[in-house]
């Protein structure tokens, strides 16, 4: 059984519609992230589980319950906020002991030993009378995550806290944040628009866009098999190569451009959401920039394009080209630094590694000027 | 070469660091001048007055004739009169207060929770200031006198037998006082409330803190510096005030500042008026040393125990 059932909530305000009939579920001890640009609706959701706003369809369930028109002060969840919302006039302690005083069967010395123990564990022993103006930004998350930890809740909802630090210290925070869930084995769901942060801590992503759930899955589900291009341009680098469906059958999708015939076999179902392409329809083929292997003579992949190198960076590990082709730039990153500026090289990659995408924009007809100028090498 | 260009650079120096001296002079000159005027001003217009006042209240009479003496002071405590009207000030200064404060605080939290992008609803509450004060209070008059306008609707509506007058009571001061200082209490209050951090009343529903809980724990504490500068806004004016004590409490109801005017004007008192307003210098002073005080603990940077 679900921790969390998120069924099929909409969100209305007024005539805009913030969420629109998404349902998931949350199970015991996960770390799930919700992810998604500014103004999908991830903070909307956030705010239905706490309880701050209510679903205008749709029920929402906590171990079970019935939750949807519980207050946030009868909700078994705690929320860290954007902000933190740490009270000014408090200290430290007193920020933590505050849901610890609403749950009455709790003895003041076992509350200390508590706020204690927990403050320990965040690396924060000794600031317990300090005020929390006078903390690091690292300091107040990790007294924000205490507060809401120490009164173990059901779940954890985090409201993109760690967008206000610089990197290294958000990166820093990420690894604590997974230390202590799994010390605490509390469930966590992330809010998030920094698909990074997402990646990094989640055992699940769930994707937004526009009010609706575009992918649910982990990191690596949503980084190697992408349901959209949508998914396929938020998680990582993504080259991205019109192209027009010439024919379709059960087995194999002929894409046709300007150059020639691509011939990739390939099932329709793996269009975006199993919709049916037909001949003439627009279709995008994405590769992800470290898929593509690069090579001085034409090889037997399925995909080979022929072009020049413009540009190469360093980046430690690997090297990243900058094809110039036929269709445009391709972004290459290889293990390879064996490519000068000027070189001819030919990128390849497999038909495994090639996403293809019904356009969002298929309204276009093609003509013989606006045609996808791909040119692939058969 | 190297022993000149040392020399002149030390000229240099010297030539800039009186350049500075010059200017930091000038700045302080300035500066004094700045400070100065108002400086002078006060103590022309505020401190001198204060402190004759003081000199008078502890001499028989005024000018140099005028003897030392205590006994100004000994007939505010020997006679019951003066310690009657001073307490009476002090219980509608605190009932004042109090109204002010409670019915204040509702309405800026009213207004804060309601408005969403223009202060509209602030704006009347201002609204009154454009109107001076003297004629509100003979507005007050004109509702509240025999045949006046409350008279009149309590009896369309059966409530009264005959026309009846509410002047001259408590209870009309009380009113004259409430309605004055209302929207002067408001501005602070809503300016406090206003800037409580939404986020915060959430995150103690968040922790479980119900509506009543949230507001003692979080939102009461938070606007605390509000709350006191408009109890310090109204209870200092009240306590002194001599208008509204006058006008619609008539003799019935006399207040500290009424007394003063009289011992000036009519008793001609000057050194026992003086001893009087002595009393209210007083009161303001503590009024102000306890905000000062509250207020101070509210800013202050190390963390309050709560």
């Amino acid at each position: 059984m679900p921790l969390l059932d998120f069924d099929g909530i909409t969100k209305e305000y007024g005539d805009l519609i913030a969420v629109n009939d998404c349902s998931f579920e949350v199970f015991d001890g996960e770390f799930v992230s919700i992810l998604g640009p500014s103004g999908s609706g991830k903070s909307t959701m956030l705010r239905m589980i706490s309880g701050f706003e209510s679903p205008t369809e749709g029920i929402i369930k906590l171990e079970a319950e019935d939750m949807t028109d519980v207050p946030p002060f009868e909700r078994e969840t705690n929320m860290v906020f954007q902000d933190l919302a740490l009270f000014p006039h408090l200290t430290v302690a007193e920020n933590i002991e505050y849901g610890l005083k609403n749950k009455e069967d709790l003895p003041p010395d076992e509350r200390e030993a508590k706020i204690e123990e927990m403050l320990e564990m965040v690396q924060l022993g000794g600031y317990a009378d300090r005020n929390p103006k006078e903390l690091s930004g690292g300091e107040q998350q990790r007294v924000a995550l205490v507060r809401a930890l120490v009164n173990e809740p059901a779940m954890v909802l985090f409201d993109e806290p760690l967008a206000s630090l610089d990197r290294q210290l958000r990166q820093h925070m990420q690894v604590e944040l997974q230390r202590i869930q799994d010390k605490t084995d509390t469930t966590f769901l992330y809010v998030t628009h920094d698909q990074e942060v997402a990646m990094a801590t989640s055992d699940r992503m769930i994707l937004l866009r526009d009010g609706e759930i575009e992918q649910i899955g982990s990191a690596r589900e949503l980084y190697e098999d992408p349901a959209s291009q949508f998914v396929a341009n938020f998680i990582g680098d993504v080259n991205t190569i019109p192209a027009t469906v010439r024919d379709v059958s059960d087995s194999a999708l002929d894409l046709t451009t300007h150059a020639g015939d691509l011939d990739v076999s390939l099932s329709p179902d793996m269009i975006y959401d199993g919709a049916a392409v037909s001949a003439g329809d627009l279709v995008n083929v994405c590769v992800r920039p470290h898929n593509v292997t690069l090579a001085t003579e034409k090889s037997s992949a399925e995909f080979s394009l022929r072009g020049e190198v413009k540009n190469r960076i360093y980046k430690g590990n690997d090297v990243r080209y900058m094809i110039d082709t036929p269709v445009g730039n391709l972004t290459v990153d290889s293990d390879t630094a064996a490519f000068d500026i000027d070189d001819t090289v030919h990128a390849t990659w497999s038909r495994a590694d090639g996403h293809i995408f019904a356009s969002e924009d298929t309204d276009g007809t093609v003509t013989e000027d606006n045609q996808p100028t791909l040119s692939v090498e058969q | 070469m190297s022993s000149s260009q040392l020399s002149n650079s030390g000229a240099l120096s010297t030539q800039l660091h009186r350049f500075a001296e010059y200017v930091r002079g000038r700045r302080r000159r300035s500066l004094a001048l700045i400070i100065g005027a108002p400086v002078l001003a006060l103590l022309t217009f505020f401190v001198l007055p204060l402190l004759s006042m003081l000199w008078l209240s502890l001499h028989t009479e005024t000018g140099a004739s005028g003897e030392f003496t205590l006994a100004n002071y000994q007939q505010l405590i020997a006679s019951t009169t003066y310690l009657e009207i001073l307490k009476t000030t002090l219980v509608l200064t605190v009932e004042t207060t109090v109204i002010v404060t409670v019915v204040g605080y509702v309405l800026a939290y009213g207004i804060v929770r309601l408005s969403t992008r223009t202060n509209l609803l602030l704006l009347l509450v201002i609204l009154p200031f454009w109107t001076n004060y003297i004629i509100r209070m003979y507005a007050w008059i004109n509702i509240l006198q025999p045949d006046g306008a409350l008279s009149s609707i309590l009896m369309s509506l059966g409530l009264l037998a005959e026309p009846t007058g509410f002047l001259y009571n408590r209870a009309a001061v009380l009113v004259g006082f409430v309605y004055v200082w209302l929207p002067l209490a408001v501005l602070p209050f809503y300016a406090s409330l206003n800037n409580l951090d939404e986020d915060l009343i959430e995150a103690a529903m968040d922790l479980g803190s119900g509506p009543i809980k949230t507001f003692l724990t979080v939102t009461l504490p938070l606007t605390k510096g509000g709350i006191i500068a408009g109890i310090t806004l109204v209870a200092i004016p009240t306590f002194g005030s001599f208008i509204t004590p006058v006008l619609l409490g008539g003799t019935n109801v006399t207040m500290i500042g009424v007394v003063i005017e009289r011992q000036f004007n009519e008793a001609f008192n000057w050194p026992l008026g003086s001893a009087l307003g002595m009393v209210v210098t007083a009161f303001v002073i503590l009024m102000l040393a306890l905000s000062t005080k509250l207020g101070a603990d509210l800013l202050g940077t190390e963390g309050e125990a709560q």
